[in-house]
């Protein structure tokens, strides 16, 4: 994937001692475009700063606007967006499972999961009438429901991406070269996590076991049972390992919701929005969505603040990559799931020998892949047999 | 600990220090402080386990707000710190002195509303383009969207509504 | 038929390169590799670099600190080449088209370089994989009729 950010990491020979970033060349203005766009306007456009949690920025914008007005969604409403938002974290962790696999040069691994997400996209198209960017949000509830006569076929759905999604898990778990090629590397400490202040599988894979979900119930997540996956070990392996066993939590989620979810109201439509501020935020698949407003009483927000998750993990790459080997700097960044796979383009600072030269995803995916390859030749392992 | 404790403690400690102390709800609190108490009730909330979530600016008459919000996850709130920065100077200590998870979003109000967080361990332009002009602040109320845009159009509210009444008079 | 246009007709190679997307056209465009939409059955591969490049596949409204880089991309790439607006953001900004650090659409950045530069467009927010292989196609076909 290519997404527009500029890394400059600093080797002395193969060892990355330093690291910085360049941003700007995705920030387009859209928070004082919301200044002069109404409420009902605003979660079409916020679902916009991310192609993947476009869920969860308009729910992150619905809580806000409900904790400005202190009204809530009516039950069925909640249902319906638990449903969208766990749906989300599904396709996105797949996502991040076969790119993480490209990365690695499994390449089957990125064809398999890209596959297997395609039903839920489909579910999507259905029900919302788009594959991403659901316009299902509102201050209120949400656009559009559900039939009941639907719910066989999302359940049958959600059924046949739990095998494929098992089956990955225990491969990631069992696969000695994945063992040897992710564990131990790109360490981010409990410590620098929480002066980083990350969130998400970041932190969940660093022992923080934060979690929006459990922390500050929204929508039906206090109404269903479910668990905080968390590792203790803070490498990239344990970051894998919170993504998959999350992705099950998720499929877990969606069947109590759709089970207890009742007919009614599925939306409140409040009238007026009163002065005040709201803050609102959501665990996206990346980590916390926080949002904030403020209001002077009329259609339009005095000020209106969305964070995406990526904002605050990406300070931390500083944290996991200095002492790392460049061949694993993409999977580094890979494992925070940058809100955008930012290996398009790096550049490389050798500070040793004074030089600079651009290396291309290119070279960097080479590097990864050769270091897979002798890692495998070193334990003698061979490659896994879908791999051959 | 419960929240009700933490707020009384922030109370108690901090009390002296604090211009307001606001509770909308049981899981909102907002302190609102002068810029000389920035710095310490920052760093008091995050030594008790406050996640900086972000910080937002807001360009006010008198002054830049600059409301840092803190989690904290396992009490349920969420307390902000309204720092205000006073014009035409507009400054503040950095909290990033701090903790490193405030660096970025210093940088990115110092770019956006032209904060400047004294000893910020690296105040570079985080957030608009290497050609945008220094001293033109786009979340300022008087930031001009004409001279400084592609469309060379005025934003206001009721851009849309304005837009289609025209079109439906034009017929 | 000169040899340039044999390979846009036979198997075009394509850069993607994204000035400010939200990254779902990034999604559907990678999405169209994978098994169920196989671009690679037109011959399409995706290449590492512009130099090589047949067509550009661009997402986004370009922002204001891509917008140099745009611009280099195009003058890398091996003329003739084909410039896919991929998406609403592409074709006109979509609606970032009245925010302030946006540069312009795609189509007129890339003027600015070439007036005569080939550019079709594909909209959606985002399009479908099947949308983007069908204008991608389209406009290929197209491409190589007149150039021949």
């Amino acid at each position: 994937m290519e997404e527009p950010e500029f890394f400059q990491l600093y080797v002395e020979g193969e060892r990355v001692v330093d690291a910085d970033v360049r941003l700007s060349y995705n920030h387009r203005g859209m928070e004082k475009r919301c200044e002069t766009l109404t409420y009902d306007q605003i979660p079409l456009l916020l679902a916009r700063i991310c192609g993947i949690c476009s869920a969860s920025h308009p729910m992150a914008c619905a809580n806000a606007l409900e904790d400005l007005c202190g009204i809530e969604a009516p039950p069925r409403a909640q249902y319906l967006r638990t449903i969208i938002c766990e749906l989300e974290r599904i396709h996105s962790h797949l996502l991040w499972v076969g790119l993480a696999g490209h990365f690695i040069g499994y390449n089957t691994v990125f064809m398999w999961a890209w596959r297997y997400r395609e039903p839920v996209l489909d579910l999507f198209e259905r029900f919302t009438g788009n594959r991403n960017h659901y316009e299902n949000f509102k201050l209120g509830g949400v656009r559009r429901d559900i039939p009941q006569e639907a719910i066989p076929e999302i359940l049958q759905a959600v059924d046949d991406v739990e095998k494929p999604t098992l089956m990955l898990t225990r491969a990631v778990l069992d696969d000695p070269v994945l063992g040897v090629r992710l564990k131990g590397i790109g360490i981010l400490s409990e410590d620098d996590a929480r002066r980083y202040c990350v969130t998400g599988p970041t932190a969940r894979g660093s022992n923080l076991p934060i979690d929006v979900r459990r922390d500050e119930p929204y929508a039906a997540y206090g109404w269903v049972d479910w668990n905080v996956v968390s590792q203790p070990q803070c490498d990239v392996f344990a970051k894998a390992v919170v993504r998959l066993l999350e992705t099950l939590e998720s499929i877990k989620i969606i069947r109590q919701c759709l089970q207890k979810m009742e007919p009614g109201e599925i939306d409140n439509e409040p009238r007026s929005i009163p002065e005040g501020e709201g803050i609102g935020h959501a665990e996206a698949p990346r980590g916390e969505t926080f949002h904030y407003v403020r209001s002077d009483g009329t259609n339009y927000p005095l000020r209106y603040k969305a964070r995406a998750p990526t904002f605050v993990n990406l300070p931390s790459f500083k944290a996991s990559v200095i002492g790392a080997e460049l061949a694993d700097a993409m999977l580094i960044v890979a494992a925070m799931d940058p809100c955008y796979s930012c290996t398009e383009r790096m550049a490389v600072v050798d500070r040793g020998r004074n030089l600079e030269g651009l290396l291309t995803t290119k070279d960097l995916l080479q590097l990864s892949h050769e270091k897979t390859a002798r890692l495998l030749k070193h334990h003698g392992i061979r490659p896994p047999q879908w791999e051959s | 600990m419960d929240r009700e404790h933490l707020v009384r403690q922030i109370d108690n400690d901090l009390g002296a220090k604090l211009a307001d102390l606001a509770k909308r709800g049981p899981k909102r609190v907002y302190l609102t402080v002068e810029p000389q108490h920035s710095l310490e009730v920052n760093r008091y909330l995050y030594e008790r386990g406050g996640r900086l979530a972000t910080a937002t600016g807001v360009d006010c008459p008198d002054w830049i707000e600059v409301c840092y919000h803190y989690c904290f996850d396992a009490l349920n709130v969420v307390v902000t710190v309204k720092a205000r920065a006073y014009k035409p100077a507009c400054e503040l200590d950095a909290v990033a002195r701090v903790f490193p998870g405030a660096a970025f979003i210093e940088r990115e109000i110092q770019d956006l509303l032209g904060v400047k967080f004294i000893g910020h361990p690296d105040p570079r332009r985080l957030i608009l383009a290497d050609d945008w002009p220094e001293g033109v602040y786009p979340l300022r109320r008087d930031y001009c969207h004409e001279t400084h845009t592609n469309t060379g159009r005025a934003i206001s509210p009721d851009h849309g509504r304005a837009r289609v009444l025209s079109a439906l008079r034009r017929g | 038929m000169n040899w340039k246009v044999w390979g846009l007709s036979k198997s075009p190679w394509v850069y993607h390169v994204n000035v400010g997307a939200c990254n779902n056209c990034d999604i559907e465009i990678l999405d169209c590799l994978t098994p169920r939409f196989d671009i690679e059955r037109f011959g399409m591969v995706l290449v590492p670099t512009p130099r090589h490049a047949d067509a550009l596949l661009v997402t986004g409204g370009v922002t204001r600190q891509a917008r140099p880089r745009l611009q280099e991309v195009y003058r890398q790439a091996a003329k003739p080449c084909i410039v896919l607006c991929i998406g609403a953001c592409a074709c006109s900004m979509g609606i970032f088209a009245d925010c302030y650090h946006m540069a312009g659409p795609p189509d007129k950045v890339i003027r600015e370089v070439d007036p005569n530069a080939i550019i079709a467009y594909v909209p959606g927010c985002p399009p479908k994989p099947e949308a983007i292989i069908a204008g991608a196609v389209k406009a290929l076909q197209h491409t190589v009729k007149a150039l021949s």
